[in-house]
């Protein structure tokens, strides 16, 4: 698959500041030796690979009723067991994921099947989980509902004791909320104008405009740990963190320490796509037993409570949605509601319409908890949202392609939730990019050719199907606090220190890049530290594909601070201004003549310069100097990204063939390409995952149990899964965007249109499947095989 | 706590995991009855002798040095690799025999390490991940491919995946596009660096 990028120069929003030619931006062609080595050889400490041969294991029982209440737990069989150092309840660790007592109580309610309830220390793993399995819980078993649609059932049983219903209904936003002067008054009046109208009830038939999405469990492939060491009163914990400031302060909390007191390392997150966001019990579990065994522990969820009870999981949501749309394809409502576990976003973002009614109901389930994946939620909202308005484009008998023109929010538009400015057309370059890739009006006008919807064949008999789809990701979140901290030492070189996770080896790539860039040095005369909250005060969220943006600005700034200070040491030396000067290659030298210059060395003078930036998320889309962007702020960047995609469907065995599938995706600039193309590729491998290999976990109505929590029968991809030589992802620089060097990140949007799949698979057969996984055997329902 | 010494049994190492059959991680259900079903000929409920108990010291060769280590019967050799020899680079993500995580090579074959108990790896040649990177400030062969074409993302699966691909390359120095998909589908990579791996390992056997 070749590497190539699409580089277009927007003219309605290059922000100026960053239009000098770049030296280190996009040059570097390997990531930095001194992480990477470390990281591609398994060198690197992720914490089950701390204190080897010194510490104690632990090993969890966990509750195995989807609704109880715990009556008693007995200890002392375990206690007694072999090897074993000290074993702590639910009691002493009130963490998230195990049931909270009410104060004072020592009953307390399990919500969900592999909520933990006990946890020992023992001299090796298989004795700590044998010793976990003979503590005695005795429960109280209550009625349970792991289905959304039963439980919105009146008498449903409810998943919460003492709570009055599974479901709470808000209207998030319709619009417009005052009559225009002119035209329709509201959403309702509006759907009338329609020509076309999809609908639940009116086409339920045919398709009835609702979509299912899986609920899923991330499925680390590091699975939760956490080793902790107790030195005097001060808590050292290694453990894979997205939020390390907030870690730190739960655990503080939790164990009555000062914050300064514990010490949070986090070098990798094996994968985690949101699961190390929330509290993080194995930490607080391991320091509770630590304490008690005077020893450091390791808390390393097995797989099994990974994926049911130890981490979170992406939630399952339901759209239904009344499309309507004039006959020309503009839309002229939209009325849209949602159910789910965990919430939808996206959907006001991608489509242009004045008419938009957005009801939102929460569901509560006896299900493992939710949170953010990669894109949050986005991937499902996505797929809850984009088939009805395919299926629109060949209700109006418009090529799809046309139609998704036709109804893309133009950079003029108001966000219809929050009346900001979209301010870009990437949406619309995307599709138009893929398109040339794909050739997809010649494919279109053969398939038509061939028969159509549901007639088209391959010579070897099979179904042939082509989809597009297309959507807008925002990125950012409510936190993009984070401190950076550089010190230019006495030789000129630099180190990074910055608080947040490292989800993959790019970060400390692009980190380093932008600060190369910044102080106008090489990239071998930087070094980052990631994840040593020790030293940078926070870290944020490494979250919502923030990242690149927030860590690289907070570098950025404080690259700049420190430069500013060494120019001001190489003003005084070569007696002019630092107006005068420029610094490249680790050189500051008069812009007149480059032969009169300073090292960064010399210009560092006496004492090492250390300076600090803050984090930012500059936001949208919008031509602005970086420096009137306050800092601290919650603030958002869109980018857009399109896809394609061809199949072939075997009507025998419900096999679904991915023939070729392009995506192209506006990363803003590319600060280091290969990091990025590997985001790219990683989003595509992701996709298959969760349409077609069966990234799905699903529970048994009578028990509320998790069937499938592994890796083998909640299957992601493996190679064989994947036609690595069949899939195209490129990289598209819209360079429009407000942050540092207009990079924008590029982890979310390449997982977001796995309902390209979907959507080729109607044009093959003419029906929707409107669950997320394609499985064979929903496939060969859906052709009324079985 | 009490210091009396029972152990656990073969029996209950196994006794939810799955087997690894060549290179594909398939069907749980099935292989995991062989797991079991091979345990029954075992029917060893061990009264073990533990490490401080003045048990036996077993050789285990890996990575060309001789480690004499004292197991108990019921250790897996991730354990023993991991905890006994401080060889961390072999990782452990399921535990169960369903990411590859933690391979590494016995007599050149590419095994689960969580899946074989140390009893078995014992006077075998095993082989680590570490063996493929001595210098880390110096990357060369497959450490470095790995490293150059960006086939690694947070890193946790990586060495799995390259030594399996060491075994690979010596039973085929060349390997097609679908040779590699194939011999290496017992592997996962959730971030996913498949794309890259898949065709660095090609690359790596052409030359490149
Ligand atoms: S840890 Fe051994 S296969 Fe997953
Ligand atoms: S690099 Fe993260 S799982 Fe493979």
């Amino acid at each position: 698959m070749a590497q190539t990028f699409i580089t277009h120069n927007d003219s309605y929003n290059v922000d100026e500041t960053f239009t000098d030619p770049l030296k280190v931006i996009g040059h570097v062609p390997n990531l930095v030796d001194h992480f990477a080595n470390r990281i591609v050889t398994g060198n690197w400490p992720f914490a089950q690979d701390v204190f080897a041969g010194q510490k104690l294991f632990t090993g969890v029982q966990y509750c195995p009723h989807a609704h109880a209440t715990i009556k008693s737990v007995d200890t002392s069989a375990a206690e007694s067991m072999p090897g074993v150092k000290a074993v702590v309840t639910y009691r002493e660790v009130p963490a998230p994921a195990m049931p909270r007592p009410t104060t004072g109580e020592t009953s307390a309610e399990i919500i969900y099947q592999g909520m933990c309830v006990a946890a020992v220390a023992a001299t090796d793993p298989f004795l700590a989980r044998a010793a976990a399995d003979a503590i005695k819980v005795e429960y109280d078993i209550h009625p349970f509902v792991v289905d959304m649609d039963k439980a919105l059932e009146p008498g449903a049983p409810l998943a919460v004791n003492g709570s009055t219903s599974n479901s709470s209904t808000r209207v998030v936003f319709n619009n417009p909320s005052t009559p225009p002067a002119t035209g329709p008054a509201n959403v309702d009046d509006a759907m009338k104008t329609a020509d076309v109208i999809i609908d639940n009830v009116i086409d339920n038939e045919k398709w009835f405009g609702t979509s299912w999405a899986s609920y899923w469990s991330h499925n680390t492939p590091e699975p939760r740990s956490a080793t902790v060491k107790w030195v005097g009163g001060e808590l050292w914990v290694w453990s894979g963190s997205q939020n390390i400031a907030n870690h730190i302060t739960n655990i503080s909390r939790n164990m009555g320490l000062n914050e300064s007191n514990v010490h949070f390392i986090s070098k990798g997150c094996g994968g985690a796509y949101g699961d190390r966001k929330p509290n993080g019990e194995e930490a607080w579990i391991a320091a509770l037993l630590s304490k008690k065994a005077r020893m450091p522990v390791n808390c390393t969820f097995t797989r099994h409570v990974n994926a049911t009870g130890g981490a979170t999981h992406q939630g399952h949501q339901k759209s239904v949605i009344k499309l309507g749309c004039k006959r020309d394809g503009e839309v002229a409502a939209i009325d849209a509601h949602w159910y789910g576990t965990s919430g939808p976003i996206h959907l006001q973002l991608t489509y242009k319409t004045d008419y938009i009614r957005f009801t939102s109901t929460t569901v509560t389930i006896n299900v493992p908890r939710t949170g953010p994946f990669r894109t949050v939620t986005g991937m499902h909202s996505c797929f809850c949202s984009d088939q009805i308005f395919d299926q629109m484009a060949y209700e109006l008998n418009m090529d799809p392609y046309d139609f998704r023109m036709k109804v893309a929010v133009t950079p003029d538009r108001l966000d219809q939730a929050t009346n900001r400015m979209n301010g870009s057309n990437a949406l619309r370059d995307c599709l138009e990019e893929v398109g040339k890739i794909f050739d997809w009006k010649n494919k279109w006008a053969q398939h038509k050719a061939a028969g159509g919807v549901g007639k088209a064949r391959l010579p070897d008999g099979r179904l042939w199907g082509i989809g597009s789809c297309y959507a807008f990701n925002e990125k950012g979140n409510s936190d993009n606090n984070r401190t950076v901290i550089i010190r230019v030492a006495l030789d000129g070189s630099a180190h990074l220190n910055i608080g947040t996770g490292a989800a993959s080896s790019g970060t400390h790539t692009a980190v380093a890049v932008v600060a190369a860039e910044a102080l106008g040095t090489t990239i071998d005369r930087v070094n980052v530290t990631v994840g040593e909250a020790v030293l940078a005060g926070s870290g944020g969220n490494q979250a919502g594909s923030t990242g690149t943006m927030s860590n690289a600005y907070g570098a950025f700034e404080a690259a700049k601070k420190a430069l500013g200070r060494m120019m001001a040491n190489a003003a005084t030396t070569l007696k002019t201004t630092t107006d005068q000067l420029v610094s490249e290659n680790g050189r500051i030298f008069m812009k007149s003549d480059p032969t009169q210059f300073v090292t960064h060395a010399q210009a560092v003078g006496s004492l090492a310069i250390i300076e600090s930036g803050n984090g930012a998320i500059l936001g949208m889309n919008l031509k602005r100097d970086y420096l009137s962007w306050r800092r601290g702020q919650a603030n958002t960047v869109r980018s857009s990204v399109a896809d394609m995609c061809e199949i072939a469907v075997d009507e025998e065995t419900g096999e679904i063939e991915i023939l070729r599938w392009d995506m192209v995706d506006d990363v803003g600039r590319v600060l280091f390409p290969k990091g990025v193309q590997a985001q790219l590729n990683g989003g595509m491998v992701m996709k298959i995952g969760v349409a077609l290999t069966g990234w799905e976990q699903l529970f048994d109505p009578g028990t509320g149990a998790t069937l499938n929590g592994n890796f083998i029968d909640q299957k992601n991809p493996t190679p064989l899964d994947v036609p690595v030589d069949r899939i195209t992802a490129v990289a598209y620089e819209s360079n429009n965007a407000a942050s540092v060097y207009g990079g924008i990140g590029c982890g979310e949007p390449p997982v977001l249109n796995y309902v390209v799949v979907h959507n080729a698979f109607y044009n093959a057969t003419g029906k929707r499947l409107t669950n997320s996984v394609l499985y064979p055997a929903r496939v060969l329902a859906a052709l009324g095989k079985i | 706590m009490t210091e009396e010494k029972k152990g656990i049994s073969r029996r209950e190492f196994l006794k939810d995991a799955s087997l690894i059959v060549g290179g594909a991680a398939v069907g749980s259900t099935m292989l995991g009855t062989v797991a079991v079903a091979s345990c029954n000929n075992n029917n060893n409920t061990t009264t073990s002798v533990g490490p401080s108990g003045g048990g036996r010291h077993s050789l285990f060769k890996v990575n060309g040095i001789d480690h004499w280590v004292e197991i108990e019967p019921y250790w897996s050799l991730n354990f023993v690799i991991r905890e006994k020899l401080g060889l961390t680079f072999t990782k452990m993500g399921c535990d169960r025999g369903e990411c590859g995580h933690c391979t590494v090579l016995v007599n050149d074959l590419p095994i689960y390490s969580c899946m074989m108990l140390a009893q078995d790896a014992i006077d075998k040649p095993i082989e680590t991940a570490e063996i493929l990177s001595p210098d880390l400030t110096n990357l060369d062969g497959i450490a470095k491919s790995f490293r150059d074409n960006a086939a690694f993302q947070c890193g946790f699966c990586t060495a799995g995946w390259m030594i399996a691909t060491k075994a690979l390359l010596k039973k085929n120095p060349s390997p097609n596009l679908d040779q590699v998909r194939e011999e290496l589908a017992g592997h996962l990579c959730i971030c996913s660096g498949i794309i890259e791996i898949c065709q660095t390992v090609v690359k790596i056997g052409q030359g490149g």
